[in-house]
């Protein structure tokens, strides 16, 4: 075998320079140099290699036997493997941005988990702030319905109020009516009150001046009376006392010359009086003697004098005679002094009528 | 011209009557082929245009060797089989740089999508 190659290669060397070179060779160096100046001696040197390592069996086999089959099938093999070396190189490149791809992808995943995690957090914090914000919402809607409903109690206390302003009014004012009516009625008594207190009073004076009127006629009378004789005022009037010896002869009713002029002086006084003054004539004895005797003895002597005084211009009208006897004494009948002032006529001016009433 | 080729098929028959009448039926060659053929195959070397065109030849060289085995010509169905697991490598090399383009650009477009997306 050897030896056939050696007389081969001999063989083949004495035609070298008139054989050309395969188109396999051509064509694998053609592919070769290709790989070579592409990336693949850095992103495929395994696969490149292995091309280099045919294509150099091929080129041996060329040097050797020149367009042999040997050497156009491993020229074929290294153009295969080269083109192989450069789909290596190109995958390689084409893994190698994939995952530059990759990689730029993982990290927007990872920036958008990041993004994803902070909106996360961000979505958290505003969920608590607005369960924060609705739980105010919550009290505040509390307390304003809290404070409505205040306002409603107070309103409608308030209107109770009202109502019952309004009912104390009406009271008021029917009260304020009845008072107005109340106060005319009053007003129209004190009216009728002061008209009669008025009246009254006129009445009074109307009286006080009677009175004083009277009073000063019994001044007068008194005045009158005092010019005859003692006068004394009595309950039942002014008294004018005449002493029976000045009167009357010893137990009898005529009248004495000195009775006379007294009597003279009293009818003036009486006349001067006034035709309605009226007054009694009484008689009086002391107790010696029977008592009907000094009875029908002091009625006597009394109807004496009233006849005398009548004669003498009184009117009969005004003048009135009793004979009161021994009973009503003004001193002792146990001696001659005072049984001689127990004989008596008392002239009684009864009190003007005016003042009686 | 005529006399160097005539050489050289001289050459090349002494060459291969040396070789055939020393090969062997080429099991382990035959099961590297099939390997890479089913290699290439596996990667998908059918869905791309080029690399499907190399796995073809390939295919079609291995059905060359079955029908050189069938002949006992060892020689040429090895022959047919080196070729065709040189073919076949570069379908599978040529599957393996069309997936990682493929995956390249499905990539690139994603970043392209995102940066549209996110400025």
């Amino acid at each position: 075998m050897r030896l056939i190659n050696v007389v081969l290669g001999l063989s083949l060397t004495a035609c070298a320079a008139q054989t050309v070179t395969s188109r396999e060779l051509v064509n694998a160096r053609i592919a070769y140099a290709h790989a070579a100046s592409s990336n693949a001696p850095s992103d495929a040197p395994r696969s490149l290699e292995v091309a280099r390592g045919t294509l150099n069996a091929a080129e041996e086999e060329h040097a050797f036997d020149p367009g042999s089959m040997r050497e156009r099938e491993l020229a074929f093999l290294a153009m295969r493997r080269a083109q192989a070396a450069m789909a290596d190189a190109n995958a390689r490149a084409a893994q190698r941005d994939a995952q530059l791809a990759r990689d730029e992808l993982r990290r927007n995943a990872e920036e958008a988990k990041r993004a994803a995690e902070s909106a996360q957090a961000q979505t958290q914090q505003a969920r608590a702030q607005a369960e924060a914000a609705t739980k105010q919402a919550q009290a505040e809607a509390e307390r304003r319905q809290a404070a409505e409903q205040q306002a409603t109690s107070a309103r409608l206390s308030l209107e109770q109020a009202e109502r019952n302003l309004a009912d104390v009014h009406s009271q008021l004012s029917a009260q304020g009516d009845k008072l107005d009516e109340q106060t005319k009625q009053l007003r129209e008594r004190e009216a009728s009150l002061q008209a009669q207190v008025e009246a009254l009073r006129t009445q009074r004076d109307q009286a006080e001046r009677e009175r004083a009127d009277a009073q000063r006629q019994r001044d007068r009378v008194a005045e009158e009376l005092r010019k005859v004789g003692e006068v004394a005022e009595e309950n039942r009037g002014l008294v004018l006392t005449l002493p029976s010896e000045v009167m009357f002869r010893y137990g009898q009713a005529s009248l004495l010359p000195r009775a006379k002029e007294k009597l003279d002086e009293l009818a003036n006084a009486l006349q001067d009086l006034g035709p309605d003054q009226k007054f009694v004539v009484e008689g009086h004895t002391d107790s010696r003697g029977s008592v009907a005797f000094n009875q029908e003895l002091s009625q006597r002597r009394a109807n004496t004098v009233r006849a005398y005084l009548i004669e003498r211009g009184v009117d009969p009208d005004r003048i009135e005679a009793v004979g009161r006897g021994e009973v009503e004494p003004v001193a002792s009948n146990a001696n001659p002094e005072g049984r001689a002032n127990n004989r008596r006529v008392e002239i009684v001016v009864t009190p003007p009528a005016v003042s009686r009433r | 011209m005529r006399a160097s080729t005539l050489i050289g098929m001289i050459a090349s028959a002494v060459l291969s009557t040396a070789c055939a009448t020393t090969s062997q039926f080429p099991d382990r060659q035959l099961a590297e082929s099939r390997a890479s053929v089913r290699v290439a195959e596996a990667l998908g070397a059918t869905a791309d245009p080029h690399a499907a065109t190399y796995l073809e030849i390939a295919r079609g060289q291995m059905k060359d060797a079955d029908r050189a085995i069938a002949l006992r010509d060892y020689w040429l169905a090895e022959r047919s089989l080196r070729s065709a697991q040189a073919n076949a490598e570069l379908a599978a090399a040529l599957a393996r740089e069309a997936n990682a383009r493929a995956e390249a650009v499905d990539m690139q477009r994603q970043v392209q999508a995102l940066r549209a997306r996110v400025p």
